[in-house]
């Protein structure tokens, strides 16, 4: 699934002041690819991240996934994009405190129905994809930071979605931890054929992507 | 609180109109005010209960606050009216009691299982007159035929140890005892409770009409043409039974109305009508008390989802950031928030159903009769539930579009890591 954005601007207003956190960006990524984007604080790249994954809207420009703009997509359509067509792994794992590994990966396939029945099942292969399957009744609260990011990166998959949206996903771990994360996302993109786009800091993440793009002041330069 | 109210609002109609129901008599004449005011009624009961026609039974009652005194049995001596001993009257056990006037005869028509039915009040009765006619009054005030007989409240009977054969002494308009009366029987009452009936009598006697009238003066008055004249508070009347529909009552009112003009004829449906409404003020009331808890309970509950929702803003966000939709979003809150009042409800209905407990027994206590007040079934604590639901529902619409309209973004940025 192609992602295209054209001439994107976001700006954000902070009172009397304006913030330009993205200026004029054009970039296309092929489905299939590996893309890192690097760059420094505040230089824009979780900002272009979260545009891709419609969980925000440009100021100008538009964004194109598969063809379709989204860009002024009703909150509905962008929700069920969010759902079925992107995995989102944060940095900080973000997963639901109340609910048990098991249960955090199987909401998002519940949400969608998609494999009516056989949901549960999904939920469990999915955890044991990502090596985690014997911590699936555990809450966050009770795994490592490793843990919780292979669980969030299950989750991710839920829907089976084309494209996986990874911001600083090694950023709160250690370099084992980072490197067993690097594994999994490097094999979902070789053998299951999924656009991974990493937000990262970390050039030796950087290294293991096909392609790297580099930001500055809302710009890519590189 | 809620199902409190209701359980008594449900329970007062019912038992008032249960009771009303439960009565023999169809129609009563009565006076306008308190004093007594229907004369002749000796006769004019007679004439009613000869009629045949549309009566089945009749009973003229008179009623009024009257004073006994109870001596040292030891002591006690008997004494006509008119013909006072020459003793000290011991007015230390002196008490107020309501005083009834009947005539035994008429009133045996009124009694249901040996308890005398009496404006929806069951008296139980231990004993009976022994002269079931009034003799006083057809031998022309003769005490010759003074009986002396007299019902008292088992309440007293208990307090002086009295027995039956027993004497009291009643009390006249000068404020000393008058005559004697001899204990033929006992009554047992719900009438007299611990509320406004005990503050003003201690317990209630029964007398033949005559001898009340004879003794407390509304007996015989000369009026300028010689007529006698007798009188009493009330006239029970039951009607025949192929008189009862509401074109026969309408009938016998009229005439009624006609024979006694200046009183007040009431049926058993005027009687449940004015008792209604009198209730319908409480339970207006006890409702309107009630639905003012409920609404201040949903807002106290709308106010515990903001709370709750602004606390989960983070957890809501990254609901919506990972795909899942606003009406997932909101069900869930809804679920939350009828589990919570759900929760409040179940575990208000323990409180509840003491609250109606004690209620219930405040107020027999209060208004001293033997009445269930409160009544608390399913179908009552259902409909609580119900509107309880319904307050819900409204009160978390609110919190619901807060929570699924917040900026993406900021509600990321305060995810909780618990």
């Amino acid at each position: 699934m192609k992602v295209e954005l054209n001439n994107i601007s976001k700006v954000y207003k902070m009172g009397d002041s304006s913030v330009h956190a993205l200026k004029g960006v054009d970039i296309i990524v092929k489905s299939g690819e590996f893309l890192s984007i690097m760059g420094p604080s505040g230089s824009g790249k979780t900002t272009l991240l979260n545009m891709i994954g419609a969980l925000d809207r440009p100021t100008s420009g538009t964004v194109l996934i598969g063809g379709t703009d989204i860009t002024n997509m009703a909150e509905s359509g962008r929700s069920r994009l969010r759902l079925n067509r992107f995995g989102f792994i944060f940095q900080q794992f973000y997963l639901l405190p109340a609910l048990n590994a098991f249960q955090n990966v199987h909401l998002p396939i519940k949400e969608s129905r998609k494999f009516g029945h056989g949901g549960r099942k999904k939920a469990r292969e999915l955890l044991e994809l990502v090596g985690v399957s014997e911590r699936e009744k555990h809450l966050p609260s009770q795994m490592s930071g490793g843990e919780q990011q292979r669980v969030a990166i299950a989750r991710a998959l839920a829907n089976d979605p084309p494209i996986i949206l990874a911001d600083e996903p090694t950023g709160e771990l250690d370099t084992e931890n980072s490197r067993h994360i690097m594994d999994i996302l490097r094999d979902l993109n070789k053998n299951m054929g999924k656009t991974i786009m990493i937000v990262t800091h970390d050039p030796e993440v950087a290294r293991r992507s096909k392609r790297t793009i580099k930001m500055k002041d809302g710009q890519i330069i590189k | 609180m809620v199902v409190s109210l209701a359980s008594i609002s449900l329970g007062l109609h019912d038992a008032s109109v249960q009771r009303m129901e439960d009565s023999p008599r169809d129609l009563v004449i009565s006076s306008l005010g308190l004093e007594p005011s229907i004369e002749n009624v000796h006769s004019s009961s007679y004439a009613l209960d000869s009629d045949g026609v549309n009566f089945s039974a009749v009973m003229p009652l008179l009623t009024l606050i009257g004073s006994i005194v109870i001596p040292d049995q030891a002591d006690a001596v008997e004494f006509l009216p008119g013909h006072p001993p020459n003793i000290i009257f011991n007015m230390d056990r002196r008490e107020d009691i309501g005083v009834l006037g009947l005539i035994p005869e008429l009133a045996n028509d009124f009694m249901v299982d040996d308890s005398l039915i009496i404006r929806s009040e069951r008296l139980e009765m231990n004993g009976w007159f022994e002269e079931e006619g009034d003799p006083f009054h057809y031998t022309g005030y003769s005490t010759d035929h003074f009986s002396s007989e007299i019902l008292i409240d088992e309440n007293i009977m208990e307090r002086y140890s009295l027995e039956h054969g027993d004497i009291v002494y009643f009390i006249g308009p000068s404020g000393t005892p008058i005559s004697s009366l001899r204990i033929s029987g006992s009554v047992k009452t719900s009438l007299i409770g611990a509320g406004l009936t005990q503050e003003l009598v201690s317990g209630i006697g029964i007398l033949h009409l005559s001898e009340l009238q004879y003794l407390t003066g509304y007996h015989i008055r000369s009026s300028s043409n010689g007529n006698r004249t007798d009188l009493a508070n009330a006239i029970y009347i039951d009607l025949n039974k192929d008189r009862n529909g509401p074109d026969s009552i309408n009938e016998v009112v009229i005439g009624l109305e006609q024979q006694f003009p200046g009183l007040k004829i009431s049926s058993k449906e005027n009687r449940i009508y004015r008792l209604e409404e009198e209730v319908l003020v409480l339970e207006v009331f006890s409702m309107g008390v009630g639905i003012t808890t409920l609404f201040i309970g949903a807002l106290f509950l709308s106010s515990i989802m903001v709370i709750d929702v602004e606390d989960r803003r983070g957890e809501i966000a990254l609901m919506r950031a990972i795909g899942i939709s606003r009406r997932t979003i909101y069900l869930q809150i809804l679920k939350d928030s009828l589990l919570l009042s759900m929760l409040g409800a179940i575990v208000g209905l323990i409180p509840g159903s003491i609250g109606s407990g004690l209620l219930d027994r405040y107020l027999r206590s209060f208004y001293g009769v033997d009445m269930v007040f409160s009544k608390f079934t399913p179908g009552m604590v259902m409909i609580s539930f119900l509107f309880l639901i319904i307050m819900v529902v409204t009160f978390s619409i609110l919190p619901g579009i807060r929570s699924t309209s917040a900026d993406l973004q900021v509600g990321l940025g305060s995810f909780n890591h618990r």
